[in-house]
Parts: structure tokens; sequence; C-alpha cells
């Protein structure tokens, strides 16, 4: 009896983890390691494979689209991910407070756009943004702030911005509430010290929020970089990577190398080139996690 | 105690949906066994989109009595999304589905991939009853592999309205006589802008779909790639037609968006867009879509010249065909159905009359084509769409096609947005073009 | 002297609180209904006929109501399946995958075997994998498995969730040893003991990372529009952009389609919003 249980005891582990492996090992694990295999060959997905040694990379590393495609995100990235994060912290530090009215409606208001569905947002966005009559351009002509229409996906920055603004717009919410747990860890006591010693808000801001959420906001950085380079419906919808490949991902050209032109070869050395982009910052961010832990 | 309920009524869902999927997988397999067993109920899928599917629902009616073991499903989608879907169907070797339908422009691409059924008998006794242009996209090595719907003659479509204003004339014969080259055009162009404030066209800067530049090479039989095969995008009469439009475009004559969007649409409705130099198959999309309430503004006339000297006038733009998938278990009966619909003049004739869909079978006496045009000021518009198709240069589309369009459009934006010179642009691109589909 | 001094400025403190709190209430309301206009633009957008959608000036609320746009979609453009398939992803995938997660969560938690360590760094190595870079190699898997075109195609790679696992075995962390021990004592095998003592007390654990898994399959675009094809196989995301035409996109219809995947999740996740902000949360920041 005991010993059937003690048997059941060492082998339970090993079978209650066994879905997960098999099913990691399968469409995980197998995947990538066939990935970086095929990103040595010549082949259209269907015909024979052709063996090519580092063609695939040579051209990857010539290819100026390549270069864009990490340039746009790193711009979309400097457009809103300060500017997210600034705003994440005003809004955290204000629904905190505990004078604060209606907490949980704002939150969840600020939260929505994050769980709505992107294509369902990015096509509103198509509308939105339309440069003859979108409504933004024709509120701001009505309110006397432009003349002329302002080419929202038809110039490379203005496209560039406007991805980088639906990004903000879906994310804020949830940057906001992840620093919103960062402001709930700071005493309280610290804000009525500061102000007795005569500390405005806005100094107690800069010099006791700011510093203490450091960390967090931190790890709201990393989050944004893994998820910039990861774009893809949003320039999908909203421009489909143009104008002039301004707003072409690394995803998006990986989608577009594969499934439209059909050069598995190519987009393979992409998919493992992201790969390893990404398992760098992934790495970063484990070790400046761990370090302060 | 609420959310308990909810959760349970979540599994309860998801264990009637899983036996769902097991038993409609099963009941398909069964249905499908079954169909082609008993030969009772054939049913093929069709890939379309919305303005082809209106041609041929015209014919339903007459294709169900005909054949009423065939049963069609038409699975709308955009043309685009069509053709890659397409290429992953053929990568799978899915027998979904039956028939694509495919325009002109991307039809040699589609072939080239080896996923179309070979055709060649079955549209043997229609090979001189077509636009002879219309062959050569669906050829590969001697073989055919699609039957050809419509055509796009490019004629010039005009409002009448703007034309008085600008002090132009607007009875057609008298339009064609002012406007017989290119230049006389930008002359009309300005005269238009100056009087009524309208554009002369509508073209985007940065995201042109190449439609009349494309149609001003087509005439003087001039393409991204010369007859031989080589890139030919760099040559001195391809710059020259693109300085033109560039010319067009620095002027401010030209209505700043994307042919045939919701942009340009407007610009029609709201009558700022003065021409379309188009394919036929404008008309319907000018009188049902973006301006049915403009009766009797709109005439039809042919499209200017290069040189008054030229021995081609007309172009083509567009135009669809449909073929076979390779793996259809219904072949044959996915031909009847092609056949039904294109191989017979009536009903080309009825979804030309009807849908504004030109035929690319050769028609020319067949009463349907001198039929005036209620919207068209009572014109006899596919007089003119006859005309042009007659004097169109016998040009192919190429395979690289798509790819070349995408480029050129860089192009544009290249001119326009980071100030490049026309022959740089145009060199980079030949450039990039050589290099992608090893061309010389 | 100095103490009335700090006394009084903490009343004036008190004094300017009631303005700073009206202030950031107006600001708060401001930016929130910044947030929500898309969403009413695409509820108004919706009942909206195809001409009235790019009109200047712009029309906030449509004259007539066009249902049609509804009828359209369900009737002539499978959107009633289309749904279903929507719901019936989401849920399966998720069911399946809280059963998975837990399971293993579970193991790393309170168990000691051989290669755990080893076995836990994997699991977090997981992590660094991203889908996209898996398609390729996925695609040509998938022709062989008969899984293109296929819902489950789309479920299967998402059950093995390292994220899950995390989230999981946190909760299972907390489980008292006693609790356990107790029922071992009492005869009860391990399989029971999962079942009957571990399962009904991961309630709250299930309930955030459900809706999380939900919401994230529900909205999932990338993968699926790659394999799902056929329209009776499509869910809702990639169903609206299959509603996309050459000559002229049917805004209308595609707004309406919006509808249709926005109003279920946001049902959903009103009901249970408590669930996913903690879960967010606590899976962001521990995971």
């Amino acid at each position: 009896m005991t010993s059937r249980l003690n048997k059941q005891l060492k082998i339970a582990p090993y079978i209650y983890i066994s879905p997960y492996f098999i099913l990691f090992f399968v469409f995980s694990l197998y995947p990538i390691l066939y990935s970086i295999y095929i990103s040595f060959t010549d082949w259209n997905g269907s015909g024979e494979k052709t063996m090519v040694g580092f063609e695939n990379y040579i051209r990857l590393f010539g290819d100026k689209n390549f270069w864009l495609s990490l340039w746009n995100s790193s711009m979309i990235f400097l457009m809103y991910v300060p500017l997210m994060l600034f705003l994440g912290l005003i809004f955290a530090s204000m629904l905190n407070s505990n004078w604060m009215v209606g907490k949980g409606f704002f939150r969840m208001a600020l939260f929505v756009p994050n769980f709505v569905s992107v294509v369902a947002v990015s096509f509103v966005f198509v509308l939105l943004l339309n440069t003859q009559n979108g409504l933004f351009n024709s509120v701001l002509r009505n309110i006397g702030l432009i003349d002329n229409p302002i080419p929202w996906l038809e110039s490379p920055w203005w496209a560039r911005i406007s991805v980088a603004i639906m990004v903000l717009y879906r994310w804020l919410g949830y940057n906001m509430l992840l620093l919103m747990t960062g402001l709930q860890n700071i005493s309280k006591d610290l804000y009525e010290a500061a102000y007795v010693d005569g500390a405005t808000k806005i100094k107690s801001f800069f010099f006791i929020t700011i510093p203490l959420v450091k960390k967090m906001l931190l790890f709201c950085t990393v989050l944004s970089t893994i998820g910039t380079f990861s774009l893809f419906t949003e320039p999908f919808i909203l421009t489909q990577g143009g104008p002039l490949n301004s707003t072409l991902t690394p995803v998006l050209m990986l989608y577009t190398e594969s499934f439209q032109n059909f050069n598995f070869g190519y987009a393979s050395s992409i998919a493992v080139c992201f790969f390893i982009l990404m398992m760098t910052i992934s790495l970063i961010q484990m070790r400046v996690f761990d370090d302060k832990e | 105690m609420g959310k308990k309920r909810i959760i349970y009524v979540l599994v309860a869902c998801l264990m009637i949906s899983l036996l769902a999927t097991a038993c409609s997988s099963n009941e398909n397999k069964n249905t499908a066994a079954g169909q082609t067993e008993s030969g009772k109920k054939v049913k093929l899928v069709v890939w379309t989109w919305e303005t082809a599917k209106d041609g041929l629902d015209l014919n339903m009616e007459a294709f169900k009595a005909k054949y009423p073991n065939i049963e069609v499903e038409f699975q709308n989608m955009k043309s685009t999304d069509l053709y890659s879907k397409y290429l992953i169907t053929s990568n799978t070797g899915d027998a979904v589905p039956d028939i694509i339908t495919v325009e002109s422009t991307n039809l040699a691409q589609i072939v080239q991939i080896d996923s179309l059924l070979d055709i060649t008998d079955k549209v043997a006794p229609y090979k001189e009853k077509m636009s002879p242009y219309k062959w050569e996209d669906a050829t590969k090595d001697g073989k055919t592999y699609a039957m050809p719907w419509d055509s796009g003659p490019v004629v010039m479509f005009y409002r009448n309205d703007l034309f008085a204003q600008a002090g132009l004339p607007t009875d057609p014969v008298e339009v064609a006589q002012k406007i017989q080259t290119w230049d006389d055009y930008y002359q009309a162009a300005k005269l238009v802008k100056e009087k009524t404030g309208a554009f002369m066209y509508g073209d985007s800067k940065t995201n042109s779909s190449n439609r009349v530049f494309e149609s001003m090479m087509w005439q003087r039989g001039l393409w991204y790639f010369d007859d031989q095969g080589k890139v030919a995008v760099d040559s001195p009469e391809v710059k020259e037609v693109a300085e033109y439009l560039i010319k067009m475009q620095k002027e401010n004559l030209v209505f700043d968006a994307r042919a045939n969007t919701d942009q340009w649409g407007n610009g029609i409705r709201d009558g700022q867009i003065a021409t379309v130099v188009g394919g036929s198959w404008h008309d319907a999309i000018i009188e049902n879509q973006y301006s049915p309430s403009d009766n009797g503004k709109w005439s039809v006339a042919m499209m200017p010249k290069w040189s008054k000297d030229d021995k081609y006038s007309g172009a083509n733009q567009g135009g669809s065909n449909m073929a076979i998938n390779k793996n259809s278990k219904h072949p044959e009966e996915a031909w009847q159905f092609i056949e039904f619909m294109l191989g017979s003049e009536e009903n080309q004739v009825k979804m030309m009359s009807e849908a504004g869909l030109f035929p690319a079978m050769m028609i020319d006496n067949n009463p349907a084509i001198d039929e005036p045009s209620t919207y068209f000021n009572n014109q006899a518009i596919r007089k003119v769409y006859a005309e042009s198709l007659a004097n169109t240069y016998p040009l192919a589309y190429t395979s690289d096609f798509p790819m070349a369009n995408k480029l050129m459009t860089d192009v544009w934006a290249k001119v326009f947005l980071n100030n490049a010179s026309p022959e740089q642009a145009l060199k980079d691109m030949a450039d990039e073009l050589r290099s992608k589909t090893k061309r010389e | 002297m100095e103490k009335a001094l700090k006394v009084q400025r903490v009343k004036h403190h008190e004094g300017k609180r009631g303005l700073l709190s009206v202030t950031t209430f107006i600001i708060m309301t401001v930016v929130s209904l910044a947030t929500m206009f898309p969403l009413f633009w695409l509820f108004s957008s919706s009942l909206k006929d195809i001409s009235e959608i790019f009109v200047n000036p712009p029309m906030w609320v449509p004259k007539v109501f066009h249902w049609e746009n509804f009828t359209e979609l369900f009737v002539n453009r499978k959107f009633g399946i289309i749904t279903w398939n929507s719901f019936l992803l989401a849920t399966t995938s998720t069911v399946i995958a809280l059963i998975f997660c837990s399971l293993a969560g579970f193991a790393f938690a309170k168990y000691h075997f051989k290669g755990k360590n080893f076995l836990f760094i994997m699991v977090l190595a997981s992590l660094m994998i991203p889908h996209e870079a898996t398609m390729v190699p996925l695609f040509s898997i998938y022709k062989g498995m008969n899984l293109i075109d296929n819902i489950w195609g789309v479920i299967l790679p998402d059950l093995a969730n390292a994220f899950g696992i995390f989230f999981m075995r946190q909760y299972c962390t907390a489980l008292p040893e006693e609790m356990l021990e107790a029922a071992r004592i009492d005869g009860c095998s391990e399989f029971k003991l999962f079942r009957r003592i571990v399962l009904p007390n991961l309630k709250s654990g299930f309930a955030g990372l459900g809706i999380i898994l939900f919401v994230k399959q529900w909205n999932n675009f990338l993968w699926p529009s790659v394999i799902l094809r056929s329209q009776e196989n499509m869910t809702l995301s990639v169903a609206l952009k299959a509603l996309e035409d050459s000559n002229n996109t049917p805004y209308h219809l595609i707004m309406a389609g919006s509808v249709i995947s926005v109003v279920p999740l946001l049902i959903i996740v009103l009901i249970f919003q408590k669930q996913l902000i903690a879960g967010m949360i606590e899976g962001a920041v521990k995971g």
C-alpha cells in the first residue's frame, strides 16, 4: 500500500509535467531548431531544399529593409515609451492617492484598450486617421490647428507616429497598472514627511516617486522593448509596412517573406535573428532583475 | 456565486463544442465521400471578390437550372488576399477552392507555381474567340491554365460640367479632337484647375497604384520589362512617361488619393476629379458606387496618346480570368461552371450590360455594343471600349509584374518624399528588380 | 510656535486637497473619455451606411441606425459560425491550458524529483522562444499533420505555456503542506489528491490565468490568419481582415464585425475584471 503510494509520489510529477514538455518539444523546440536548419537552405515550402550555407544571412545583413525594420522599431519605441511611462506614472499616482474618487472606473477605462481586439482597434484607427475624411484631421482643421490635412498614414514619419500613437493607446493602461503596484509599496509617510518639510507635490513626484519606482519603470521598459520589436498587427493593418517601408517591423518582414513571397529559407534567417534578439533582451532582463532581488 | 455559474456554463459550452467539432468533422467526411460516390450533388468552392461575384450572380439562376447537381459556394475576399491564400493552398495541396478568379495582373505569377489545372484542350474551341493578348499570361510552356473573362480597355471618363466650366468641349467626338495627346491633356488639366479648382485625375504620391503610368506605358508597347524579358524601367522612354506624371503632380493637378480607394471615391463624388483614365470597369464603379446621383455628368472618350502618330491608342487595365485548382476533386464540374459563365456569348453580354464587365470575348457584332447608356448621357460607351480594345498593344503583364508594380510605388514616394531625382529612383528600381528577379 | 506652524500648514494642505482632487478628477475624466472614444467611434460607425463612414463634417451618430450591417454579416458572411469558432477556440484552449499548467505548476511547487531544477530552467528558457520565430517550420510541420485550416492548429502550440506554469506554481506553493500530507496519510492517491484537494484550492488562480488566456486567444491574430483559410474555420480577428475587398473595403461591415468581436469580450472582462487586473499584474511582475 505505502510502496504503491511512494511509487506514485515518484512518478506523479513526471506525468504532471509531461504534457507541457511534449507540447514544448513538438511545437516550440523542434520548430526553432528546424528553423535554424531551414535558414541555411533555399526553399519555397514545398519543393526540394537546397543547402546554401550562409547565403541567406549574407543577403539579410546586406538587405537594407532588414536594418530599416530594426530602425523603425527603435524609432517607434522612442516615440511612445518615454511618453507612456511618464503619463502612466502620473496617472498611477493620481489614482493612487487615497482621496481619489472613482478609482476602479478610471483604472478600467484606461485598461480597456489593452484587451479589446487589436484588429478591431486598428481598423478604427484606419478610419480616424484617414487623410481626407478622417475624424482627426476634420477636428484639427475645424478648430484651426492645421490648414493642410496631416498625412497620418502617408508620410514615413507620420506613419511611424501613427503606429506609436496606437501602441501608446493600447498599452498605457497596462503600464499604469504595473506602476500602480510599484507605487503601492511606497510608504505614505514619506510623502507626508516631505510635505511637512515644504516639498511641493511636483517635487515629491520627482524626488520620491520616480526613484522608488525605478525598478518598475525599468521592467516596463524591457516589456515594451520586446513588444515593439514584435509589432505586427498594427502596422499590418494601418500601413502594410509602408510608405517606403517606414513602418516595416521585423515580424512584418518575416511574415511577408514567408507567407506572401514563399522564401522560406530567407524568412527563416530573419526568424533566427529575431529569436536571438529576443533572447538577448530576455537575458538582460533576467540579469537585471535577479541581481536586485 | 454568479461567477461559479458562468464557469459552469463555459465548461458546458466547451463540452458541447468539442462534441460538435468531433461530429461535424465526421459529418463532413461522410458527405464528401457520399457526394463523389453517388455523383448526386457536387459542391464547388469559388474564390472571388465582390464585383466579380456580382457579375456571376446574374447568370447563377440559369446555371442552377442547367446543372441542378452542382452547388456553388462563393467566398469573397480582397484579390491580393486571394492570391496569397491561394499560394498557401497550392503549397499544402488542398482541394479547396475548386475555382479561383485571377486578375491578368497576377495570372502569370500564379501560373508559374504549377498549381493550376492544365486546360489546354478544354479552352481550344475558345482560342480564336478571345482577345489574343489574354492568352499570353495564361500560357506557360505551350500549355494554357486559365480561361479569359473580361478585359479592361482603358478609356478616358470625363465630367461634362467641369469640362464645360473650363471652356473645353464636352461632346465625346470634340473632346477626342481637343485632347489627342498627353500634352493636350496637361493643358486641359491646367484649364480645369484654373477655372474650376478641380483636379484632372486622382493618384497618390506615396501609395500610387501606378495605373495611369502603366496605361501610358502599355499604349506605347513599353513595360517594366522589354520583349526579351530584360528589365526596362531605366529606359529613356519610361523615364519620359514618369517625368510627365511627376510634372502633373508637382503642378498640383492631381487629386492625392490612391485610385479605387474610398478617398478617391469621395473625390469623384464631390466633383473634385475631372477625369478617370482607366479600365472600362470604372463605369460601374462611378455609376453605382461613388457617384450614383451624377446622372448625365460623365462621358467617355479614347485616352490621349503620347504622340499623334502612335499606332496604338488603347491599353488594358486589369481584367480577370478563371482557373481550376490542380487538386480540385471536381475538375469536370469546375470546367462546366467556367464554360457556362465565360464561354457563352449570351452570358458574357449579360455580365457586360449589367455588371460592367467588358468581355475578353470578341463580340463586336453583338447589338449590345451599340446600346446607349442612360447614366452616361445616352452615349454608346461600349463602342469606345471596343475601339480601345481593338487598338491595344498585345502586351503581357508577365510573372514579375506584381513585384515591379510594388517597387514602382516606391519610386514615386522617393521622388515626392525624399526629393530623389526620377532618373536615380528608376535606376535604383531597375537594379533592385534585376537582383530580385534574376533578369538582365 | 513651530508646532503650531506645522499644524497650520497641514490644515492648509487639507484645504488644497479639495482643489487638487477636483483637478485630478477632471484630468482622469478627460483621459478616460479619450480612451473610450475610439470605442464609441467603433460602435457609431458600425451602424452607419458605407456612404456615411468618410464624410466631412464627420457624422457623430448615424441618422438612421443601419442594423442591416449586422444582418449582412450573420446571413451572408457566416459570422454566426465565425463567432462560434472564436468562442470555441478561446474556451477550449483556455481550459486545456489551465489543466496542463496547474499540473506542471503543482509538480514544480510541491514535489522533489530528479532533474527538477534543470527542467524548471528549461521552462524558464522556453519563455525566450518567440512564437513568431517558429511560424515557418510549424507551417511545414502542419502540412504533414493536417493541422492547416484547423482550429487545433491554433490551440496546440499555445498549450505549452511556460508563463501559465509560473503563474500556477505561485498558487500551488501557497497550498499548505499539511493539507497534502493529511490526505496522503488517509491513503489518497496522487491523482486523486490533485483532483480532490489541489484543484478546488486553485480557483482564484484559475480565474486569473483563465481570463488572461481567454482574452489572449480571443484576440489572437497572426498565427490564425496564416493557417485558418476557409470562412467556416475562421475566427473573428481573421474574418475581419478578410472582409477587405480590392476595390472598396466595406468599412461599415468591418466595424460591425469589430463590434461582434469586442462586445462579448467586454462583457466577460467586466465580470472578471478583478481577476484580470490582479492576474495581469501578478503575471507580469512575478513571471
